[in-house]
């Protein structure tokens, strides 16, 4: 699967490729994709808070999502997310340790460069990042989940991008943040003390315990919160805020004339140039447009300029595609 | 992202070490009172570009650039026999980036760190396209890009960019143009052309564009933040738009080292 092809093979791919109708060796169109797998939930990782694997022909990539608790200060005062990729070493039998080391790298800073909340002035906090890292928040100031986004490439017969994010989405779709309430510890009144020197029955006492540790029940409200509890609840806690509009890569890989989607590792070798687009929805429904989270140009290919604008444009219309099917999928409104 | 070997070789610094906060650095703020950006700049205004060839003598080719505050020097040492790998038919290019210690308002690490590879990455990818690796089999071409200092993540890169392929040029390494890039902020609802760190810091998108303007190909999009189709577009057109002057530019500073070193050559 992972072997390297000649100048013939790759000129055999593009010429049938480039041809009319556009021929691919399995027989799809150009912008057809292969058969999505998703399983998600306990199936996948019993131990994390939500988790998912998708399976795009042979590539093959698990997502899990684990929340920690945290402290934070002032100067961070919302939940963070860390995102980690590893590529299991079977997944690229042909590259030495260095180059599959470097990949790991490159794949772990792009998910974390568009995860990873923008901390800027102008940003009105509508952004997904934001809403996201707000949801994450337990006691401001003091305390926040982690969210540590983790994904294992299995397998890669092309097309890793897209299959990473898919899997990214899924998990954070599916993870379930536990329900906490602020707990604070109110000054004894005046009286108790005084009356517990004195000897009174066991049942006054009691009561008076009751008093001292009184909970503020509005959760994330308190305003003197020295810590949280967990809330006793039969469910396994909320969605994530916002979790629709978590993004999704679109790799359009570029030939002069045209572009296929999801390309097979053969192809992705005989194409140059790969634009991977990532946009985030904020609903599937109304017309609004997506929004950019991401695009990169990976490959020895060049794109004139007089094309980039209708690729990132025909990109826009096949995302909102993607994520419509995987939010049916998903149920996801 | 902190050194994962302690070298006791050297002076270490402290382990933990804060840079100085200043009375005006508090109210950094990218806008001056009269709604202008700090340096006096339109916003399409792009800094000085300051370009020269030759700073390193023993290298094949060299460069120098300079824009604002952001000065990058670049050696490529090519093309070199690539030993110890198997036969590949095609050239292979290295760019390795590092920052100097003293580069950044934090001090860097002096072993390669994870953002490093980032942008020598991107460097990599602007310059990959115009490269005719296929006159190169057997060989590779090694670009080594200082960051004497920094200024604008994006703009570092894009500098970086310019001087990596006119350092590419001076050595004599074939390629298919020039490759300028350049880059832009989104600050609410206008475009800031080639953003300093504080512009970057305040702006909520921003995107790095690289081609080839002699032939109107793009070789490289980097962006990051969250902006709208119509406004990433937008972007990639204003930046497209400076390549012109940029390319002058860099075609300036290589027929001056072309000049010298005939000058050199006849004496």
């Amino acid at each position: 699967m992972a072997t390297l092809l000649s100048r013939a093979e790759k000129s055999y791919i593009i010429t049938s490729l480039t041809s009319k109708p556009p021929l691919r060796h399995d027989g799809r169109g150009p912008v057809d994709y292969r058969l999505i797998g998703l399983a998600r939930g306990d199936s996948v990782a019993p131990l994390a808070n939500g988790s998912a694997k998708i399976r795009v022909g042979g590539t093959e990539v698990v997502a899990a999502v684990r929340l920690e608790v945290e402290d934070i200060d002032l100067e961070l005062d919302e939940g963070r997310m860390r995102c980690n990729v590893t590529c299991s070493p079977a997944a690229y039998p042909h590259l030495s340790a260095n180059q599959q080391d470097d990949i790991q790298k490159d794949l772990t800073s792009l998910l974390q460069s568009t995860f990873s909340p923008t901390k800027s002035h102008d940003s009105n906090g509508d952004s997904f990042t934001s809403v996201m890292s707000k949801s994450l928040t337990i006691l401001p100031g003091r305390k926040a989940w982690t969210m540590y986004l983790d994904a294992v490439v299995l397998s890669d017969a092309g097309n890793v991008h897209d299959v990473l994010f898919l899997a990214c989405r899924a998990a954070i779709c599916d993870t379930r943040v536990p329900r906490t309430r602020a707990v604070e510890y109110a000054q004894p009144s005046k009286g108790s003390s005084t009356r517990r020197a004195g000897e009174t029955g066991g049942e006054m006492d009691v009561e008076e315990e009751a008093d001292i540790w009184k909970t503020a029940v509005q959760s994330k409200r308190a305003a003197r919160a020295a810590d949280f509890e967990l809330e006793d609840t039969a469910d396994e806690g909320g969605w994530l805020e916002g979790r629709e509009r978590c993004p999704v890569a679109v790799t359009l890989n570029v030939l002069p004339t045209m572009h296929i989607l999801d390309a097979t590792h053969a192809e992705e070798q005989a194409v140059p140039l790969k634009l991977v687009l990532i946009y985030s929805f904020a609903t599937i429904s109304t017309q609004k447009e997506g929004e950019f989270m991401g695009m990169r140009l990976l490959g020895p290919g060049q794109v004139p300029m007089a094309y980039l604008s209708g690729l990132i444009q025909e990109g826009e219309t096949y995302a909102k595609q993607l994520v419509s099917a995987l939010n049916v999928q998903m149920e996801i409104k | 992202m902190a050194a994962p070997a302690f070298d006791r070789r050297r002076v270490n610094g402290p382990e933990e070490s804060f840079p100085p906060i200043f009375i005006d650095d508090e109210r950094l703020e990218p806008l001056n009172s009269d709604n202008k950006r700090r340096d006096g700049r339109a916003s399409e205004d792009l800094r000085p570009i300051f370009l020269t060839t030759g700073l390193v003598s023993q290298a094949n080719g060299s460069a120098y650039i300079e824009t604002g505050n952001t000065k990058i020097a670049c050696a490529v040492y090519a093309p070199r026999q690539l030993k110890n790998t198997q036969y590949s038919d095609i050239g292979r290019l290295n760019v390795e980036v590092k920052f100097a210690p003293f580069s950044s308002v934090r001090r860097r690490a002096h072993l390669r760190d994870v953002e490093d590879r980032t942008i020598g990455q991107l460097v990599h990818q602007s310059l990959l396209p115009a490269i005719q690796l296929h006159l190169f089999p057997k060989s590779s071409i090694d670009v080594f890009i200082t960051v004497i200092e920094n200024d604008g993540l994006e703009g570092c890169v894009a500098s970086a960019s310019i001087a990596a392929s006119t350092a590419l040029a001076d050595a004599g390494i074939e390629m298919d143009g020039m490759v300028v890039a350049c880059c832009a902020a989104l600050y609410k609802d206008r475009i800031w052309m080639d953003p300093v760190t504080s512009e970057r810091l305040a702006a909520r998108g921003a995107l790095l564009l690289a081609g080839i303007p002699a032939l109107g190909t793009i070789t490289n999009i980097w962006q990051s933040g969250n902006v709208t189709t119509k406004e990433a577009l937008q972007c990639i057109e204003v930046c497209y738009a400076q390549f012109k002057d940029i390319h002058d530019v860099v075609v300036e500073a290589i027929k001056q080292s072309k000049r010298a070193k005939e000058a050199q050559n006849a004496a």
